[in-house]
C-alpha cells in the first residue's frame, strides 16, 4: 500500500505529464487529505533524490505575516489602532492570516529570511507538477476531476463533517413529469399553426414578387426563433413558413413552390390569411398555453394533417426543433391577429371554423378577403384582393395596435391604408358584426 | 530550512499512516428575521412620498426627545432655544430647534423632477461617481411636510448628512431665510436587545450573557477552552465569472480552506469552528456580461425578444457558483445575500436569489412553503437575523456605496456608523438608491440596534466598534470584495472579535 501512491504519482506526473494536487491524490487513492500531503512530499523527496529537478512542487503556507499582531486570534488590537492604519481609515487593526501558495523556489527564500511571515503555522505540499508552474491558475484544472472522483464519504478525505446538515428530499419526479407532457402534446399544433401563415405568404408573394422586398413578409419576422432559423432555411416546406426568422433566404423558395398551388389554396379552406400571427408574439403575453384545451389541440392536429398532405415536402426533420418553439408560438393563434397593415382587411365572413370554446372565448379561423396594395415594377400601385384565413378569438378586448415594425411595408406600398386599418381589424373579429365597409369592399 | 522544525503544522514528512481525527463542525445557532421580505404580489403603483412620511413619523419622536433633552436649557445670548413644530414655524432671528428630513441639493445628483420636466424617461445608467462636489455648491436643506429650509453653518461640515436621514437642528434663521445651524442631533443608536433575545441559547446556563463586543477584553480572559466557540466566516464579491479565471485558484483555495482540507491537523481544528458562512453579495461577476453584450450587439440584434437576447446568456458563472456552494454545503451552512450584480431584483430591499439558480445546491434550501430557514438560506438584502444569539444586520453594500456618493470622505466605517445613528440603514432610498415604494412601513428604519453590522462588497476591509449612550455596542465590519482583495473575514461568535484571512498565490 505504501508504494501505491508512488506508482500512481509517477504515472500521473511523469508519464501523463499532469499536475497532481493533494486533493486529487486523496480522491484518487481515497486517503485522508493530510496523508495525501505527506505522500506528495515523500514522493517529491524520493524522486528528487533520484533525479533532481524533474519535479516542481508548490507549497501552501499559512501563518501571520510580519505585523505586531500575534497568532492568537482573539486578541483585539484596539490599542494599536492609532499607530498603524493598514485597512480602511479608522479601522481597528485585526489579526490577518495569510494563506499562500508558493513555488518551491520561493519557499526557500521565505523560510530562510522569514521576512514576510512572523509566524508560519502550517506548511505542506500543495501540488507536484512536472514543470514549474508559470501560472498557478492552471491548478484549477484539477478541480473538475476532483469532483468526479469524490465518490466516497467526505470523511475519508478529511473534510470537516457537520452533523447538523439538513437537506430536503425533493421529489424530482413531479417536476419532470410536468415538463415532459408539454413538449409531447404541444409540439404538433404549433407546427400547424405556423404552417398557416406560410400559406398566405406564398399567396401574397405571387403578386409581390416584383417589389424588392415583398411587403408580405411581415416585420415581426425579425422575431426570435434563433434555434430554428438555421434548419428552416435548409429545408423547404412548412419550415419556410416560419420564415419570420430568416425571411429573405426563403422568399424565392416559397414562391416557387407555391405559386401554382396558391390560387387553389386560397379557396381551399386549408390556407389561412393569418399573417399577423407572427406579430402577436410581440404584443401578446403567452398566456394562452394553459387555456389550450383538448378540442383545440385536436382541431389543430387535424388541420395539420391536411396541411401536410398538401405540402409535398416532408417536414419531419423540423419537428424536434419546433417543440422548443411551440410553447412560444402556440399562444399566437389564440389571440386575434392584429390588423395587418399591408392587407386591408375588408372582411367577408364566408366561412368560419370554430375550433374551441373555452372560458367564454370562441376561437377559430374564418375566411377573409383582404385588399392589398403593392407596387409593381413600374412603380404603380396595384390593388389586389386575396382570400385568406384569419384566426380569431371572440372575447378579445380591443386588438392590440399593430406593431410598429409593420409600418414599413406599408410605406412601400400605400399610404392611405394606415388610418382605416385599426378599426377594420377590430370589426373583422366580431364574427356576427356586419361592417359597412366590408359590404362596400366586396363589390 | 532551519526554521522548518519550528512550524507546528509541518506536513513535510513521510506519511505517518496515523489515522487523522475526524473533525466535526461547530453548530451554528441561526434565526433569520424576515424584516425585508416583500410580498410576492407587490404593487408598484404607489408613490414614493409615503416612505419619507413614514420615516419621519417613525423617527421624529425619537430625535425630538433627544433634542429636547439636549437643548431644553440651552440659552444663547439670553435667548432660550424654543422648539419649532414645523419648518415653516421658524421665525427669523429667533433661536429655535426643529426636526425634519435632510435633503441634499446637489448638482451632480440625479434629479427625478428634472428628468420629468425635460421629458426623459429612460433611467440613467448607474455610475459610481460621487454626487459630492468640492466647490461648495451642494446645499443641505431640512424639510418636513410643511416646507423646506436651507441649512448653513460650519457645523454641517463635521457630520455626515445625506438625503433622507432624520435630524434635529438648532439655530437661527438668518436674513437670507437660511437656518444657521449651531448644533445638530441624530436619533442615535436604537435600543439594543440582549444577546439571545429571540433565539434560544443552546447552553443557557453556560455563563452570564455577554453584553456586547465591548466586553470582549474581559471575555478573553475567560479560561474557556478555545475549541468551544464558533466563528462566522463572511465573504463578499466572490465574482464567479465565465471567462475571467484570474481568481479561480483563490476561489479553490477558499473552498479547501472552508472545507478544512487545506493546512495541518491543528489548523484544521480551528477551521472546524467556523460554523457559518455569510456571502454578502456580488457572487457573480458582472464585467463579462457587459463585454459579451458589446460583442454580439449587432449580430444578435435581430434575435432579440422583449429587448433581451436569451442566446447571449452565459450560465457558466452561476453554474460555477452553484458548484462552489454545493461543495461547501455538506459541511457548512450558508447565508446568501444578493448584491448589486446578482440575479435578484435591483431595487432595495433585494429579494432572495431564487434557488432555481442553483440546481445542485437547492436541495439544501428550505422548501418553498416552509417557515424554517434553509441550510442554504438565500435571504434578502438588507437582511436581519440572529446568529449565535447576536443580532446581525447585513447588506450587500449598496446602501453604503450610495451614501459614499454624497460625502467627500472615504470613511466607509464612518458611513456605517452614521446609518446606525440615523436609525436608518438605507436613508438614500428611494431618492438615489432604488427602492420598492413602501406604503405601510419603512423597513429601513432600524428599530433594534444590531450587535454585528456587516456591509459587503466594500473596496477594503475595515472594522470598528461603536458605542451608544445606553450601552449599546455595535461591531461594524466592512467586508471587502473577495474578487479584488482575496480576503475573507472571520468573526468570533463569542466576542465578535474579528480576524481576516488573505489568500495569495505566487
Amino acid at each position: 500500500m505504501m508504494d501505491d501512491y508512488k506508482q500512481y504519482l509517477a504515472q500521473k506526473i511523469l508519464t501523463e505529464d499532469q499536475a497532481v494536487t493533494y486533493r486529487l491524490l486523496s480522491r484518487a487513492l481515497k486517503v485522508h487529505a493530510n496523508t495525501a500531503k505527506e505522500m506528495l512530499y515523500d514522493f517529491h523527496k524520493w524522486q528528487s533524490e533520484k533525479s533532481p529537478d524533474t519535479l516542481h512542487a508548490t507549497y501552501m503556507i499559512y501563518g501571520t505575516k510580519s505585523s505586531p499582531v500575534q497568532e492568537d486570534e482573539d486578541i483585539e488590537m484596539t490599542d494599536s489602532q492609532a499607530s498603524e492604519v493598514i485597512d480602511a481609515p479608522y479601522s481597528d487593526l485585526v489579526p490577518t492570516y495569510t494563506l499562500s501558495l508558493v513555488g518551491q523556489e520561493k519557499l526557500q527564500e521565505i523560510l530562510e529570511s522569514l521576512s514576510q511571515y512572523s509566524e508560519v503555522t502550517s506548511l505542506h505540499v500543495y501540488s507536484i507538477a512536472p514543470h514549474p508552474l508559470k501560472d498557478f491558475q492552471l491548478l484549477t484544472d484539477t478541480s473538475r476531476r476532483i469532483r468526479e472522483l469524490s465518490t466516497a464519504d467526505h470523511k475519508v478525505y478529511g473534510t470537516i463533517t457537520n452533523p447538523n446538515v439538513r437537506k430536503r428530499e425533493r421529489g424530482s419526479a413531479p417536476i419532470r413529469a410536468a415538463i415532459a407532457p408539454q413538449p409531447k402534446v404541444e409540439p404538433k399544433p404549433p407546427v400547424k399553426q405556423e404552417a398557416k401563415p406560410t400559406r398566405t405568404v406564398p399567396v401574397k408573394k405571387e403578386e409581390s414578387k416584383p417589389t424588392p422586398k415583398p411587403a408580405a413578409v411581415s416585420a415581426p419576422a425579425k422575431k426570435p426563433q434563433p434555434t430554428t432559423s438555421l434548419k428552416r432555411q435548409a429545408s423547404s416546406g412548412i419550415g419556410q413558413m416560419f420564415a419570420k426568422a430568416a425571411a429573405k433566404p426563403k422568399k424565392p423558395v416559397t414562391t416557387a413552390a407555391t405559386t401554382s398551388a396558391a390560387a387553389a389554396r386560397a379557396d381551399d379552406n386549408k390556407a389561412s390569411g393569418a399573417m399577423s400571427d407572427d406579430g402577436e408574439d410581440d404584443t401578446e403575453p403567452m398566456t394562452g398555453v394553459k387555456k389550450e384545451d383538448a378540442s383545440g389541440r385536436q382541431a389543430r392536429r387535424d388541420r395539420q394533417a391536411e396541411l401536410r398532405r398538401m405540402m409535398e415536402e416532408s417536414d419531419e426533420e423540423e419537428e424536434p426543433e419546433k417543440e422548443a418553439d411551440s410553447l412560444e408560438d402556440e399562444p399566437m393563434d389564440e389571440e386575434p391577429p392584429p390588423p395587418e397593415p399591408e392587407q386591408e382587411p375588408k372582411v367577408e365572413e364566408p366561412a368560419e371554423v370554430v375550433s374551441s370554446t373555452t372560458g367564454g372565448r370562441r376561437r377559430g379561423r374564418r375566411r377573409v378577403t383582404r385588399k392589398k396594395q403593392i407596387m409593381d415594377e413600374k412603380g404603380y400601385l396595384v390593388t389586389i384582393q386575396e382570400q385568406g384565413w384569419e384566426s380569431f378569438s371572440e372575447d378579445e378586448p380591443a386588438p392590440p395596435p399593430p406593431p410598429p415594425p409593420k409600418a414599413k411595408p406599408q410605406l412601400q406600398s400605400a399610404k392611405p391604408e394606415p388610418a382605416a386599418k385599426p378599426k377594420k381589424g377590430a370589426a373583422s373579429k366580431g364574427a356576427g358584426q356586419g361592417n359597412i365597409m366590408s359590404f362596400f369592399s366586396k363589390k | 530550512m532551519s526554521q522548518l522544525d519550528e512550524i507546528q503544522g509541518n506536513l513535510l514528512r513521510k506519511p505517518t499512516g496515523k489515522a487523522a481525527d475526524e473533525l466535526e463542525r461547530t453548530a451554528s445557532e441561526y434565526k433569520p428575521l424576515h424584516s425585508f421580505k416583500l410580498d410576492k404580489e407587490k404593487s408598484y403603483q404607489q408613490q414614493f412620498a409615503d416612505m419619507y412620511f413614514l420615516r419621519l413619523t417613525k423617527i421624529k419622536p425619537v430625535v425630538e426627545q433627544r433634542a429636547s433633552e439636549a437643548w431644553r436649557h440651552t440659552i444663547i445670548g439670553d435667548e432660550p432655544a424654543k422648539k419649532a413644530e414645523r419648518v415653516l414655524d421658524i421665525r427669523q432671528g429667533e433661536l429655535c430647534w426643529v426636526s425634519g428630513t435632510v435633503y441634499m441639493n446637489m448638482e451632480l445628483k440625479p434629479n427625478i423632477l428634472e428628468d420629468v420636466s425635460q421629458d426623459r424617461w429612460i433611467s440613467a445608467p448607474l455610475s459610481n461617481n460621487k454626487y459630492y462636489a468640492d466647490d461648495g455648491s451642494d446645499a443641505v436643506a431640512l424639510e418636513d411636510e410643511s416646507g423646506r429650509i436651507r441649512l448653513v453653518g460650519d457645523f454641517l461640515n463635521s457630520v455626515i448628512l445625506v438625503t433622507g436621514c432624520i435630524v434635529a437642528v438648532m439655530g437661527t434663521e438668518n436674513i437670507n431665510g437660511e437656518l444657521e445651524v449651531i448644533d445638530l442631533k441624530f436619533p442615535d443608536l436604537p435600543p439594543q436587545p440582549e444577546r439571545w433575545a429571540t433565539s434560544k441559547s443552546p447552553t443557557t446556563n453556560k455563563q452570564s450573557d455577554v453584553k456586547g463586543p465591548k466586553n470582549e477584553d474581559e471575555e478573553m480572559t475567560d479560561d474557556q477552552p478555545k475549541g468551544g466557540r464558533g466563528k462566522i466566516a463572511i465573504v463578499s464579491g466572490l465574482g464567479f465569472a465565465g471567462q475571467d479565471a484570474s481568481h479561480a485558484l483563490e476561489l479553490n483555495l477558499l473552498l479547501e480552506y472552508l472545507l478544512g482540507e487545506a493546512l495541518d491537523p491543528i489548523a484544521q481544528r480551528e477551521l472546524s469552528q467556523i460554523s457559518r458562512l455569510i456571502i454578502a453579495g456580488n457572487s457573480i461577476s458582472l464585467e463579462e456580461r457587459q463585454l459579451a453584450d458589446e460583442d454580439s450587439a449587432e449580430k444578435r440584434a435581430d434575435q432579440k425578444k422583449y429587448g433581451y437576447d436569451s442566446s447571449s446568456y452565459n450560465a457558466l458563472p452561476s453554474q460555477l457558483f452553484d458548484e462552489f456552494l454545493s461543495a461547501l454545503l455538506p459541511t457548512i451552512p450558508i447565508t446568501l445575500l444578493p448584491g448589486a450584480q446578482d440575479p435578484a431584483n435591483a431595487s432595495y430591499p433585494q429579494q432572495p436569489i431564487h434557488p432555481a439558480m442553483f440546481p445542485l445546491s437547492r436541495a439544501y434550501t428550505a422548501p418553498p412553503a416552509s417557515t424554517e430557514s434553509g441550510w442554504l438560506d438565500t435571504v434578502t438584502n438588507p437582511w436581519e437575523g440572529e446568529i449565535d444569539g447576536w443580532r446581525v444586520l447585513g447588506t450587500g453594500g449598496q446602501n453604503i456605496d450610495d451614501i459614499f456618493k454624497y460625502v467627500g470622505s472615504n470613511d466607509r466605517l464612518g458611513m456605517m456608523e452614521a446609518t446606525c445613528r440615523w436609525r436608518c440603514c438605507a436613508p438614500t432610498a428611494p431618492d438615489t438608491l432604488w427602492a420598492y415604494p413602501f406604503q405601510d412601513d419603512d423597513p429601513f428604519v432600524m428599530h433594534t440596534c444590531p450587535h454585528l453590522y456587516l456591509v459587503g462588497c466594500q473596496p477594503e476591509f475595515g472594522t470598528r466598534v461603536i458605542q451608544g449612550e445606553d450601552g449599546q455596542a455595535v461591531r461594524l465590519i466592512a467586508v471587502p470584495s473577495f474578487f479584488a482583495t482575496r480576503e475573507i473575514v472571520l468573526v468570533d461568535s463569542e466576542t465578535l472579535g474579528v480576524s481576516k484571512v488573505k489568500i495569495t498565490t505566487g
